[in-house]
């Protein structure tokens, strides 16, 4: 297996080289229910805990996650203070903090904590009305129950939002059971040239990487690699990490069927948004879906529309 | 000279001084001049309710005519103060309403306004025209339903991001049919509307310069209401989805048809709900908009994003998420040639890591745009080359404020600290009057900002600064500050009682997770009768006592003329 899969979340310094020590590991458990991240967060936290790369000051709450809130004793900081009294106390104070609940609207930051998102309270400074539209329009699947909770922390029965607790309907396969916020998400992906398709579980994953390095083991691809995995943005160190995926020179390119019934290639928009769209994924020859481009408004034929 | 001169003479020439400020200077010259301006002021600003009472207010503009009133500090917005912390418009509204001021406008921001408050105000202001509702909460529709029904020649209601509590009636059926003043509307912040109450309204109301829908405004009734308002300049969509279901191309060569006929379009926002494919329709309005707010538009993105940013080339103002992309930003900056402000949304609030902008994209708008000067920026990452190229670029920002997701983030590339970056950005834009600090910061920064921002008036710090010293600078250096806030940094007891006289040249000033104990702050209060400093405290203080070593979770203090209000709640201490 050449290369390595880029986990999402993983561009802090300090714990990238741990990690591709661990990349068999990694890579092995992608095919179990378990989400990958949650591994590299558990990693994260024991190099964190065993204070061996990072420094203090490198440290904020984004690496606590419910795990920690019970244990009021831990040494992690929670600020960018040196200082280790006032570490301790800001420590100790965002875990009242994380538990003071009523009567404010900080359920919501609760509640992305405990799900391992690792929420500072009032981080990033959007306003909550803001929060709240933009997490219900996205109706990404680990906001059913925040949205939920949002619901319930205002002080009036205003529906929380349009289709919100529809979401469930709408998405294929994941009903939301008590605690779990994502069941299986099976879609079929078929490969050209290749007559038996095959099932690949998307809640598996957490962002294209994996996705697509899954997809290469599944279909054998040693001698050509799945392409176009891009993500808009991303950052100039996924592309030291040589992973295939990443680079447009290959014999194949992903493709997604999505809930309107057109083609698109994968990885232009944000993981949350693909899930909730994809029906179907294929495995196209680069040259048959060259025509494909996600940028022509021409995919499935039934809207002509001239720019003007 | 101006001594022998008639008042109206004076109250003429006062006509033509309007900002707030230079009223404010005018008031101040002599008891003549004082008394002559407070007659024929009819705009007031209170940017912090607590600072003064209505009774004041009343007794000293009785010709005041539009009113704006901010309640709740800034960091409210990111649930930093708990529910019922104050900011009433109630008091204010009844003493207007006793002293038989006609007032016409009223513009509030973080207030909490009941039913019974819109109800008085409907019925109290025969000439009200305008109410203007910003992050505001405490009501339902049926006060809706009030200014409806009574404010006979309203011309503006406007309603920004409040949270409203919806009831079954239909507040927009409360406008009476003699209603056709209406010249703005904006509802995009509630749920539900209905939709055949709308469409009268808007068939009635030939002046309707600016509408903004809500999403359960149908691309089908869009259609029918820009039919009736092509003289829209102002256009906030609702919904714009079309189902395969329906008769779509029908819908939608409508649609199209009838936006070719508004050309008076110039802003654009909404998009709460979008069909991509359906976007071709707004092309044509596309190349003389001035100011495109896609920040709610989570439905746009990728290659469809960008193909509609290259029809806006007179963009002055986009606010946008974030799924637009380094790359995107790119196009930004080579189609948008005299953008001013930009603010980029992140989409990604739990941080799942994926790189969405970075700075790669902000020195791309730099270069592309050197007419920039307003930013918010929510970004993954931040190098201090890149802000001091921002810096060479731009140098003429008024507000700048940056936000790395992961706020106490180095420059990956040195791995130092942005102190260098944000240093340049404030000593090339002389102007700046607003800024915001994230990322990794020592107290480098704030040397900086107090020996180069000069005209700084507010400051944001988060997770940064490593003493006292840090807050000091920018205390002894800002002299035109007036809101500073600033969370979990290690500023304490020692900076904050340096120099206690500056309080009462700012409005307000923030401390929270800081180093700032009890006793300092009983002392500040102590010291500055004319200041209210308020301490909040959410956890049940019955258990521990209160030493004055202590450390203050929350404080929040502000310049007043009318001593510690009188409704705060139990978890609001005002030291004295």
């Amino acid at each position: 297996m050449q290369g390595v899969g880029v986990l999402g979340g993983a561009t802090r310094s300090g714990s990238i080289s741990t990690l591709s020590m661990e990349d068999n590991n990694l890579v092995l458990s992608s095919e179990d229910s378990s989400s990958p991240d949650e591994s590299e967060l558990e990693l994260g936290l024991g190099l964190s805990l065993g204070g061996t790369a990072c420094k203090p000051q490198q440290h904020y709450a984004r690496i606590l996650t419910a795990k920690d809130f019970p244990s009021v004793g831990s040494s992690v900081s929670v600020s960018a203070s040196s200082s280790s009294s006032s570490s301790s106390s800001s420590c100790s104070s965002s875990l009242s903090r994380a538990n003071v609940t009523a009567g404010t609207k900080r359920s919501a930051d609760s509640v992305a904590a405990a799900n391992g998102a690792s929420q500072v309270v009032g981080w990033p400074p959007i306003r909550s009305y803001r929060m709240n539209t933009l997490v219900n329009q996205a109706k990404l699947p680990a906001t059913e129950e925040f949205n939920s909770l949002i619901g319930n922390s205002k002080n009036s029965n205003t529906v929380a939002g349009k289709g919100t607790n529809n979401c469930s309907d709408k998405n294929n396969g994941s009903a939301k059971e008590n605690g779990r916020l994502r069941s299986s998400l099976f879609v079929k992906v078929n490969m050209d040239g290749t007559p038996i398709g095959r099932k690949v579980d998307l809640s598996a994953h957490r962002c294209y990487e994996t996705l697509a390095q899954t997809l290469e083991d599944m279909f054998h691809t040693s001698t050509s690699t799945i392409s176009s995995i891009r993500s808009s943005g991303e950052e100039h160190d996924k592309a030291t990490r040589s992973s295939k995926m990443l680079e447009g020179s290959s014999d194949f390119v992903l493709t997604y069927e999505d809930k309107d019934g057109d083609w698109m290639l994968v990885g232009d928009v944000p993981w949350g948004m693909f899930i909730n769209s994809v029906r179907r994924l294929k495995i196209m020859r680069t040259s048959e879906a060259k025509g494909l481009a996600p940028r022509s408004e021409e995919r499935n034929g039934r809207q002509r529309t001239n720019p003007i | 000279m101006m001594n022998y001169f008639p008042d109206e003479v004076l109250e003429h020439v006062f006509d033509f001084v309007t900002s707030h400020r230079d009223r404010n200077a005018v008031s101040l010259v002599c008891k003549l001049w004082f008394r002559v301006e407070r007659f024929s002021r009819q705009r007031v600003f209170i940017g912090n309710c607590y600072a003064i009472s209505p009774e004041r207010l009343v007794t000293r503009f009785p010709g005041v005519k539009a009113l704006t009133l901010k309640g709740k500090p800034h960091f409210a917005d990111f649930n930093l103060v708990p529910q019922d912390w104050g900011g009433y418009v109630q008091p204010w509204i009844e003493a207007l309403a006793r002293s038989r001021i006609g007032l016409e406008e009223l513009r509030l921001k973080r207030m909490v306004v009941s039913d019974e408050s819109l109800d008085v105000l409907s019925r109290s202001f025969t000439n009200f025209k305008s109410l203007v509702l910003v992050s505001c909460e405490g009501f339902t529709t049926d006060g809706l339903s009030a200014i409806a029904a009574n404010c006979r020649f309203l011309r503006e209601l406007d309603l920004q991001e409040n949270e409203i509590e919806e009831k079954k009636n239909h507040w927009l059926g409360c406008f009476p049919d003699s209603c056709t003043s209406l010249v703005s509307l904006n509802f995009a912040c509630l749920k539900e509307i209905n939709l055949v109450a709308l469409e009268k309204l808007v068939a009635r109301n030939p002046n309707l310069k600016s509408l903004k829908l809500n999403r359960a405004v149908p691309l089908e009734a869009l259609q029918r209401i820009l039919m009736r308002a092509p003289q829209l300049v102002d256009l906030g969509t609702g919904s714009f989805v079309l189902d395969h279901d329906s008769d779509d191309s029908e819908t939608y060569r409508k649609l199209k048809a009838t936006i070719l006929k508004c050309r008076s379009i110039r802003n654009l926002s909404g998009f709460l709900e979008v069909t991509p494919r359906c976007l071709p329709a707004i092309y044509p309005i596309c190349f003389n908009l001035t100011y495109l707010n896609l920040s709610y538009a989570a439905g746009i993105h990728g290659s469809e994003l960008i193909k509609l940013i290259r029809f806006c080339g007179k963009l002055q103002r986009l606010w946008i998420l974030d799924y637009i992309g380094d790359k995107g930003l790119e196009v930004v900056a080579s189609t948008c040639k005299d953008l001013q402000e930009l603010r980029v949304f992140p989409s990604d609030f739990f941080g799942a890591g994926h790189a969405a902008v970075t700075e790669t994209g902000l020195v791309a708008i730099s270069t592309g745009c050197p007419k920039l000067n307003s930013l918010l920026y929510f970004c993954q990452q931040m190098t201090n080359a890149a802000l001091i190229a921002v810096a060479k670029n731009c140098p003429n920002f008024i507000r700048f404020r940056l936000c790395i997701l992961d706020p106490t983030k180095p420059d990956p590339v040195t791995m130092q600290p942005l102190d260098e970056g944000f240093g340049a950005i404030v000593q090339s834009s002389k102007r700046l009057r607003r800024l915001s600090l994230s990322g990794l910061l020592t107290d480098r920064v704030f040397l900086y900002i107090g020996m180069y921002a000069e005209q700084l008036e507010m400051l944001s710090i988060a997770f940064a600064g490593e003493s006292d010293k840090g807050m000091v600078y920018v205390l002894n250096g800002c002299k035109k500050l007036r809101k500073l806030e600033i969370r979990d940094s290690p500023f304490g007891d020692m900076a904050l009682l340096r120099d206690v006289g500056k309080y009462e040249t700012m409005r307000s000033l923030w401390m929270s997770s800081c180093e700032v104990t009890l006793g300092a702050c009983k002392t500040l209060a102590e010291k500055m009768p004319r200041l209210n400093v308020e301490i909040i405290n959410e956890n049940d203080q019955m258990e521990f006592g209160h030493e004055d070593s202590e450390k203050v979770e929350k404080m929040y203090l502000y310049r007043t003329l009318v001593g510690p209000r009188k409704d705060a709640p139990e978890f609001v201490w005002t030291l004295v």
